[in-house]
């Protein structure tokens, strides 16, 4: 009963305090600045990706009579999705490119991320909820409950209360359940406001469970700060003292340590720069066939050897185009190649993003921010799915594409041949879909982990703090 | 006089402070490591330059030890496209070309800025602007969390240092119960606030100007200029801003814990909500539009001059009769001249639809540069980048430089091509490159 009663007294006192109603009122207007924002962007971003995707599937049918192989060249073009839950957690969208060149012989990066667009302002912080959950509204915890404890002691209250015989275990959980109560007073509206922009996007059946997970990562998030508000109001003498260690803490975790390990990660685990990767590629490119080059050495090898199968003694003597063949030959071999520094780049955001997820036991904020961009399908993981994705298809295409110049190039048509519009119009076609609601694999699921490990962490510490504070 | 004696009060009593000892550890050590990250990025990318430069110089010296080897008959050309003397071989093909660079300032080191979104170089060929993006390979969690630079510890971090070091100045006196004590001396407490002010804007400026100087010696940043002092000016001012602010707090009546509130939130307004709303206002009213379309369209255009291809180049040859040689010449050259004439057309094209992008970003940048005098941490920002040469506008002027050396380029390539006049070993020397 005595807890319930605190409780109730604590939320009197905050909602009756000036400066925590006027910041709560603020983050909840943010909060709608930033959806209302969010989501037109959201309509005007996906409107133009989807009349991008079919623009460059007109522009692909109607590329006019070509040979296939020119079309192969011409390529193609596949758009990064757009997703709802990007106006919640935007991730790392604004720094991935919004689409990749499809094309014959290589593999390309995504390119014209959003950022190069935007003014630098924007880098200092930008107004999404992810931004209000992960800096400000911490600040609003902290701020609420800094002095929970201390000025109980500063007036005297404290003393009193235990003379009633209030526990100072009692008095701890008291005031941690009127925290909690203030901060879903702010939460639970903008969840629901979440929940009426799914169903008004139409996304409400895709996008739910990412949502509610990413709801139940910022309440894990928001727990920990507040139980962590209340230890530290518990443990020491002012409230003075009360709020510098908190910000301390809370500047260590929100802009410290993110930057320090972001750094020191690159520093560890250094990427190659573009002209040492196309290097590298290009020396590895040098030791295989080249499609176009039937003079180089592994070129001539290969000829002689179809040859030689065949039983004939000239490329015009096979059953089918030897070029078409060369091509795909090459195709794949290039593959290999682009697949192979490819996946060593992924080695290095795998060994990046280990030591990010390590770093999150030092701040709480990463572990969240790492969480939530998993769960709303806007981390890295998610677009990496994209590129893989598009990745395959672009090597199917060209497959088709050369299938064609092998089998139809031949005989009389062998000299000048082109294929027309409906072979283009037949060929395969690209959408990304997400593969379901939510996916998530093993190297994401270390911050989530870590995560719920703050979460009963700070419990843990809240209730060794009551016990401390008792024996006093 | 009396400025010395509270001085020296002041040092006794700042002495004991664990703030103090805090500032004096902490500080230092976090300008260094954003000192030493900030000095190891450009070291990188002067590597970068240096390597390119090698590069390029030694395939034009490969070329002219391979022409002069053809002239004097010790070698032959295997196929056009190998042929040394062929301008499309020195100016097109391969590793030929140029590599246009913004090479770092001398204040590079402070400020990473928008590198890691811009490329700082590119390269040039007679068709080809490519600016080479570095950061493609970037895990992109590193640009979402930011860089941590000098720019960073001294715009975010000093003044919380400053607020640590300032806030309760007077209201502890008054909670200790010596406000009285103070009051009873021949002193206002104005002047002694301001004096203790000062002590402590002093202590924390020398801490910050100290450690930027010894570390700079470290890693060979050179600060014993101009731009040093400029640096050490504005630093001053930024962190007198900051105090004048804890100043302010204790003028009021108002107790340490609620001094530190309201600095904490001042920080937050500056920092936090001015920046995220000045972006907000900046992009809603100049958005841009997406870059998918403009792919599309990009491709339509490409489309367009394809398809009107041989009308184009017809008509480009009754303007230009000089410029092409008609009759028996090779096959090469008839694709290449109608490829540059296409090649022409397509970039003018493109560079007029490029007005959509370009035009928004300009006026978001002039309104941001505006609102930004509502933030001082913005401004300050904004400053630092510029004096590191890492702001967007330094590093998107590289597109028109590169535009511009793609002319020289042309200028000296194109007029050989156009009358299938092939190059000389001697004449290899002459080739334009963008450091002369």
């Amino acid at each position: 009963m005595n807890i319930y009663s605190i409780a109730r007294n604590q939320l009197t006192q905050l909602v009756r305090d000036k400066v925590v109603a006027s910041l709560g009122l603020l983050i909840l207007l943010l909060l709608g600045v930033s959806i209302i924002t969010g989501i037109s962007y959201y309509s005007e971003m996906s409107e133009q990706h989807h009349q991008a995707e079919e623009l460059a599937r007109i522009q692909w049918e109607k590329q006019g009579d070509k040979n296939p192989h020119s079309a192969a060249h011409y390529g193609t073009f596949a758009f990064k999705p757009v997703t709802v839950l990007s106006v919640f957690e935007p991730g790392v969208d604004r720094y991935t490119g919004v689409s990749i060149f499809l094309e014959g012989h290589r593999q390309n990066f995504a390119a014209h991320s959003l950022a190069e667009d935007k003014d630098s302002s924007r880098r200092f912080a930008e107004l999404t909820p992810t931004f209000i959950f992960a800096y400000l509204f911490p600040l609003f915890i902290i701020l609420a409950g800094y002095r929970s404890i201390t000025s109980e002691k500063e007036s005297g209250m404290y003393r009193f209360l235990k003379s009633q015989g209030v526990s100072t275990g009692q008095l701890i959980a008291g005031k941690t359940l009127g925290l909690w109560t203030v901060i879903l007073l702010i939460y639970i509206p903008f969840l629901l406001i979440g929940l009426i922009v799914l169903i008004i996007t139409g996304a409400f059946v895709e996008s739910l469970a990412g949502f509610l997970l990413m709801g139940i990562v910022w309440l894990l998030y928001f727990g920990v700060v507040a139980h962590i508000t209340i230890t530290v109001s518990a443990l020491v003498k002012s409230s003075g003292s009360s709020m510098v260690v908190l910000l301390s803490l809370w500047i260590l975790s929100t802009l410290l340590v993110p930057r320090l390990i972001t750094n020191i990660a690159s520093g560890v685990h250094p990427v190659p720069n573009t002209t040492e990767f196309y290097q590298a590629v290009r020396t590895d490119l040098l030791e295989g066939i080249d499609g176009h080059n039937p003079y180089s050495e592994h070129s001539a090898a290969f000829r002689d050897s179809v040859l030689t199968a065949h039983g004939v003694d000239d490329i015009a003597d096979l059953p089918f185009n030897f070029r078409g063949m060369m091509l795909q030959e090459g195709e794949e071999f290039e593959k290999k190649i682009y697949d192979h520094h490819f996946a060593k780049i992924d080695e290095i955001h795998r060994d990046q993003n280990r030591l990010f997820s390590i770093s999150s036991l030092l701040s709480p904020t990463i572990a969240a921010r790492m969480s939530s961009m998993a769960v709303a399908g806007t981390d890295m993981h998610a677009f990496n799915h994209f590129t893989a994705e598009a990745e395959l298809y672009r090597i199917e295409l060209v497959r088709e594409l050369n299938m064609d110049l092998k089998l139809n190039a031949v005989g009389d048509r062998a000299t000048g041949y082109t294929a027309g519009g409906d072979f283009f119009a037949r060929n395969i076609s690209f959408t990304y879909e997400r593969p379901e609601a939510v996916f998530i694999n093993s190297a994401q699921i270390m911050p989530l982990i870590i995560s719920l490990f703050w979460f009963v962490a700070s419990i843990l510490i809240l209730t060794v703090a009551a016990r401390i504070k008792e024996e006093v | 006089m009396m400025m010395t004696h509270i001085f020296s009060f002041e040092w006794l009593h700042i002495r004991k402070s664990g703030a103090f000892w805090g500032t004096a550890i902490v500080l230092p050590l976090l300008i260094g490591f954003s000192l030493y990250l900030g000095s190891e990025r450009t070291a990188q990318q002067e590597e970068t330059i240096t390597q390119l430069r090698i590069a390029e110089t030694s395939f034009y010296e490969e070329m002219r030890s391979q022409l002069e080897a053809i002239e004097s008959g010790d070698a032959e050309v295997n196929a056009w496209f190998q042929n040394p003397a062929n301008p499309l071989v020195l100016g097109q093909f391969g590793e030929a070309g140029r590599h246009i660079f913004l090479e770092p300032k001398p204040l590079a080191p402070l400020a990473a800025g928008q590198l890691d979104i811009l490329p700082y170089y590119g390269r040039v060929t007679l068709t080809n602007l490519q600016p080479l993006r570095d950061n493609a390979l970037e895990n992109p969690f590193m640009q979402v969390s930011g860089s941590f630079d000098f720019a960073f510890v001294l715009v975010w971090i000093v003044p919380l240092f400053i607020i640590v070091m300032g806030y309760n100045v007077i209201s502890s006196e008054r909670e200790r119960g010596t406000y009285s004590l103070l009051q009873s001396q021949p002193v206002s407490i104005r002047s002694i606030l301001v004096q203790k002010m000062i002590f402590r804007f002093l202590l924390i400026l020398g801490i910050i100007i100290l450690s930027l100087l010894v570390w700079s010696a470290l890693f060979s940043i050179e600060l014993f200029n101009i731009h040093g002092l400029q640096l050490i000016g504005v630093i001053s001012l930024y962190a007198a801003f900051w105090f004048t602010l804890c100043a302010l707090f204790n003028l009021f009546q108002t107790s340490s814990a609620v001094n530190a509130v309201g600095l904490t939130g001042l920080w937050v307004i500056f920092l936090l909500i001015i920046p995220s709303i000045i972006s907000l206002i900046v992009t809603s009213l100049h958005p841009v539009p997406s870059r998918a379309l403009w792919i599309t369209e990009q491709r339509t255009i490409q489309q367009a001059v394809e398809a009107d291809g041989a009308e184009l180049f017809d008509l480009w040859v009754v303007d230009h009769p000089e410029e092409f040689v008609e009759g028996d010449t090779p096959q090469f050259y008839n694709t290449w001249m109608r490829r540059f004439v296409w090649a022409q057309t397509i970039a003018e094209r493109e560079r007029e639809a490029e007005r959509q992008f370009e035009e928004p970003r300009e006026r978001q940048a002039q309104l941001a540069s505006r609102l930004r005098v509502l933030s001082p941490p913005m401004t300050l920002q904004a400053w630092l980048e510029r004096k590191a040469g890492t702001d967007t506008a330094r590093l998107r002027s590289l597109e028109n430089e590169m535009r511009a050396f793609q002319q020289e380029w042309q200028e000296f390539f194109l007029p050989r091509f156009q009358r299938l006049e092939f190059f000389t070993s001697d004449e290899l020397t002459e080739i334009p490159s963008p450091d002369l």
